[in-house]
This record gives structure tokens, sequence and C-alpha cells, in this order.
């Protein structure tokens, strides 16, 4: 048991950390249905990390540098999806993240056939290294997130207006502005946990508390405090799954939600019955 | 059936670490690869502890961390790894996350076999990518040259001697025979493929190289140089070319790769492709180097024919 928690306790709580952003962050997406706003903006992060690696033989993945880089490649990705939110009424935006993560994929594909070695280190970067992670990053992670949760407890109240009234707010603000600004946070968030826990996971923690937290209320704070509650559960279970029957971290936690999620749905069809 | 393979073997990884308590002080050696185990287990006799990382029908470039590799690693006295950065998209990740000083790089808990060797394919002046130097330091797959074999079992040797003086001579008795063994062989397989001296081959990724210059086969080229990148339709039709220009009548393709690249190019070359194991494990019935081998070198005999026809093609 102390092995246990001496191997996956850093996990668990970078899982923690996770969770509390991701679930805010997810409600918002699941609201706007850009559900796969992470994925598209996670590989244009992998591009930019990428070519830091291919132009630098001596840069380290999670390096300064090759963050920078991501962080760089993100702004263009948030940029592109703040101000195609009036095309909507033509193309949903869906298609737009849709050929972003494929062009973005294909891009990185090419930089690293450029590139004549080290293509081991990079391929996987979407995959993250839950295991390897460290207290001092758990709580690198931690300050930084604690940082941007604090500009959206600012920017909430605005926020929430543009994904829940979005036809509204667009008349009373300029909200490709505020649009913006919440993707180069997203992005910032996204950059560092995509590094960490790979895509996967920050896909799971993002959207599954929110679908799940749907299921039974409209009600946004008893929402964001149930899908945290479902976070820190539905880690706790994968992290434990994959200490028993020794399986890799970040997948064993991304199948414990989707098992949350169905017995959830379950829950719901029987209320739903009885009610 | 390969999760089911592996999740056997990480079984036996982890009821192998929970049975043998260390009662007496035997070393605990991790090695990433089943080769480097095998030598080891040979060298080290009853005196030391092996567990390996990497299954024999797993790439070794890539590897999905599990808790296991890390409880494992948290308890070794000595890791050894191949080197020349063929786990380095891995392997310092799972060090670190073993949380045990003594088994990191520098330290003498912490051993790269391909420091023994003498690496081949090494970039001179830049990187040659045409000829598939996708390591800056050299080619990492030494093992399937036996002579190489003796050599890197020489450095863990060394190594368990200095972490373990008391039992340094049964290292040394190990070491003779293991060597013996080898050159035993070494005769046989040399025999069996000296009248294919020349003969022109290709194969998917670099693994081959030094077991075709070992044995006298000359590669004409590879399918995929870099691992995980898809090869560029000109880069194959360059390859078909030299394929039909040298006769090379066989394509050697590690079994852990998909050949379904391999195969289109086969077509097109006139050629046919050869799945092989190219590690202990990888295949039934390839549990020691010299199985392991005998194996190979039986395929690629029985691929390229009667020596005749090779050498029909001078």
């Amino acid at each position: 048991m102390t092995d246990a928690l001496v191997f996956l306790g850093p996990a668990l709580a970078m899982c923690f950390v996770l969770a509390g952003i991701h679930v805010y962050l997810g409600m918002h997406v699941l609201q706007r249905e850009v559900i796969f706003i992470d994925l598209s903006l996670a590989q244009i992060a992998a591009l930019g990390a990428t070519v830091a690696a291919v132009t630098s033989a001596h840069d380290e993945p999670g390096g300064l540098r090759a963050n920078l880089l991501a962080f760089a490649f993100t702004v263009v990705g948030a940029t592109i999806f703040a101000f195609t939110r009036r095309a909507r009424r033509r193309v949903p935006q869906e298609a737009i993240i849709g050929i972003v993560y494929a062009v973005a994929s294909a891009a990185c594909v090419l930089v690293m056939s450029q590139s004549a070695h080290e293509t081991e280190r990079i391929k996987d970067m979407l995959v993250g290294q839950l295991l390897s992670v460290t207290w001092r990053r758990v709580a690198f992670t931690a300050a930084e997130y604690a940082l941007i949760g604090l500009v959206h407890t600012l920017i909430a109240r605005r926020v929430i207006r543009i994904s829940w009234a979005p036809e509204e707010a667009e008349r009373e603000m300029r909200v490709e502005w505020w649009d913006l600004l919440f993707y180069l946070l997203f992005g910032a968030v996204i950059t560092t946990s995509v590094q960490v826990a790979g895509v996967l996971l920050v896909f799971t923690l993002l959207i599954v508390p929110a679908v799940i937290t749907r299921l039974f209320s409209t009600r946004f704070l008893p929402r964001l405090f149930a899908g945290w509650g479902l976070g820190m559960l539905g880690t706790c279970l994968g992290t434990a799954a994959s200490w028993l029957w020794d399986l890799p971290t970040g997948a064993a936690v991304v199948v414990s939600f989707g098992l949350l999620l169905l017995v959830a749905g379950a829950a719901r069809a029987v209320l739903t019955r009885a009610g | 059936m390969m999760l089911h393979r592996s999740s056997l073997f990480v079984f036996a990884l982890v009821a192998s670490t929970l049975c043998a308590s260390p009662a007496w002080a035997e070393l605990r050696v991790v090695t990433t690869t089943t080769d480097l185990g095998w030598i080891a287990h040979v060298v080290g006799g009853d005196r030391i502890h092996v567990d390996t990382i990497c299954a024999g029908n797993q790439d070794p470039h890539f590897l999905q961390a599990r808790p296991s590799y890390m409880v494992t690693l948290s308890r070794a006295d000595l890791l050894v790894a191949v080197g020349l950065e063929l786990e380095v998209g891995w392997l310092p990740a799972l060090i670190q996350g073993a949380r045990r000083p003594a088994i990191n790089p520098g330290r003498p808990g912490y051993l790269e076999a391909a420091t023994a060797i003498q690496p081949i394919d090494v970039p001179v002046g830049g990187v040659d990518r045409s000829r598939g130097d996708i390591h800056p330091f050299g080619n990492p797959h030494f093992w399937l040259d036996p002579l190489n074999v003796k050599l890197a079992a020489r450095a863990i040797a060394d190594r368990l001697a200095q972490l373990d003086p008391a039992d340094a001579p049964v290292f040394r008795a190990n070491l003779a025979t293991l060597n013996g063994r080898i050159d035993r062989r070494m005769q046989r397989w040399q025999a069996t493929l000296a009248p294919y001296r020349g003969t022109k081959i290709a194969s998917y990724h670099a693994t081959f190289n030094y077991f075709a210059r070992r044995f006298g086969l000359q590669q004409v080229g590879y399918l995929e140089d870099r691992p995980g990148i898809p090869p560029s339709p000109g880069h194959l039709v360059d390859l078909v070319r030299q394929m039909r220009a040298a006769h090379a009548r066989v394509i050697l393709h590690e079994n852990f790769y998909d050949p379904a690249t391999s195969r289109v190019v086969a077509e097109r070359a006139d050629a046919q492709v050869l799945l092989l194991p190219v590690s202990i494990g990888g295949a039934p019935a390839t549990s020691s180097y010299e199985r392991l081998l005998d194996l190979i070198v039986g395929q690629v005999v029985a691929a390229l024919g009667p020596a005749q026809t090779a050498a029909a093609h001078p």
C-alpha cells in the first residue's frame, strides 16, 4: 500500500490538479458544442513542440523553449477559433476544429520526417507520461492552474454568459475578444496537461464529468462541485486499477471514467422511469 | 494475442518480484531487453536475480510505462540498457519515476551495453539519412552479431564483479561458459551462411545491419529509417529500383512491425518478405540466444534458396 502511494501518489495528485480546472472548462466546451477543441489545440501545441525538438537536437520535450514554441502555436490556434465563431451560421465550428486537428497532425508527421533522429522521443508526446510525474511538477502545475483559475474567476460572469446565452452575449459585448482570451487560457492549460497526461486523459477529464452532471442537473455551481467529486472518484478508481492489475495508468483512468458514465446513464434511466 | 502474451509476462515479472524476497544478498539486475536479460542470466547465474522490461515481441523504441516497471526498477541494483539512444523514448522517464539514485546514468548501477561494442552506421559529418542513420551515435541494434554479444557479456560480467566483488570468480567462469557456447555455434552459423556471402538483402528497419555485416550479407536499403515515420513514396520507388538492380530477393522484416508496406515493396521488386523475431522470446522456440540465431539463420537460408541460385547472381 505504501508502495502504491510512493509510486502513484504524484500521478494521483496530478490528476486532482488537472480535474480542478478541466471540469470547469469542460462545462463550457460541452455547452458551446466545441467538444474536440482540446484535441485540436493539443495537436497544435504538439506541432510547436515538435518544431522545437527538430530545430534543436538538445532540446528537452518538457523544456522552456519547447513549451514557449508550443504556446506560440496555440496562440495561432486560439485566434483561429475565436474569430471563426461568426462563421458558425455557414460552417459548423466542429468542422473547423476537425480540419485544424487533421492538418496539425499531418504537419507534425511532415516536420518529424525532416528530423534525422530522436523521433521516438516526440512521437509519443500526446500519450503523456503520468507515471513519471514528480511532486515538483505537481506543485508547478498546481501553481500555474491556480493563476489561470484566478483569471477565470474574474472573467467568469462574461464567459459563462457567452457560453450559455451566445446570442444575447453577441449583442452585449465584443465576444471575439473574450473568446480569444478564453481560448488562450484554454490553450495554456492544455499545453501543460497534455504533456503530462496525454490527449485521451485530458479529453476525458474535460468532457466526462461535464456530461455526467448534465444528466442530472442544469444548475451551474452544483454541476461544478459534483464534477470535481466525479473527477476525483474516476481518477482514484483508475489509479487503483492500474496498480492492482499493472495497467498503463492514463488508459486505466480513461476507462474508469467510461464506466462511471455507464453507471450514471443507467441511474438516469432508472430515475426517469421511476419519476 | 500480443496483449495477452505481455500481460502474462508482466504477471511473471510481478510474481517474481514479490516472491523472491532478498533473504540472501543476491544482486537485482533489470535489463531493458530480453537479449540483455539472457546475457545477464547466463553470466550472473544463481548470484543474481534478473527482470526484463521489454518483451521479445515488443518494439524497444516505444514502450508504454506500467506501475510494475517502476517498482521493479526501484529495487534494482543494476540496470542494463542497450544504449545508443535506443530506449531514449521511455527509459529516462522510468528511471525518474523509479526514484532509485543507484541506477541513474553515470552511477555504477547503470550500464549501457553498447558502450562495449564498436558501433556501426555512425553518421560522419552530419547525419546521412539516405543510409538510414537515425541514431546520432550509431546503430543500437548490435545484439544480432554474436561477437557483440560476447563483448556485451564481458561488460556485464565486469560490472557485476564491481558491484559484488566476492562473486567475481563465478561471473568470470560463467562468462567463459557463455563465450564457449557462442563460439561453438558461431562456427555452424558461419558455415551455413558462408555460401551466401555477398548476397543482397533489404530490411524494414536497420535492426539486421550488424547481423548482415558479420555474416557477409549486403544491405541494399531499408523501408523505414525512422521508427514510426512512414516512408515516402519516392523512397519506396528508389528502394524497389535498387532491389531489382541488385537482385535482392528478401526483405527481412522485424515481426513487431506491420508487414503491409514490406509486402507491397516485395511484390514490386519480385522479392519475398521474411518475418523474423529480433529478440529472445520474440517468437516461439526462441528461449535462448542460440535458438534465436538458429531460427534467423535457418529462415534466411530457406528464403534465399539453394546456395547455387545465390551464386548465379554474384
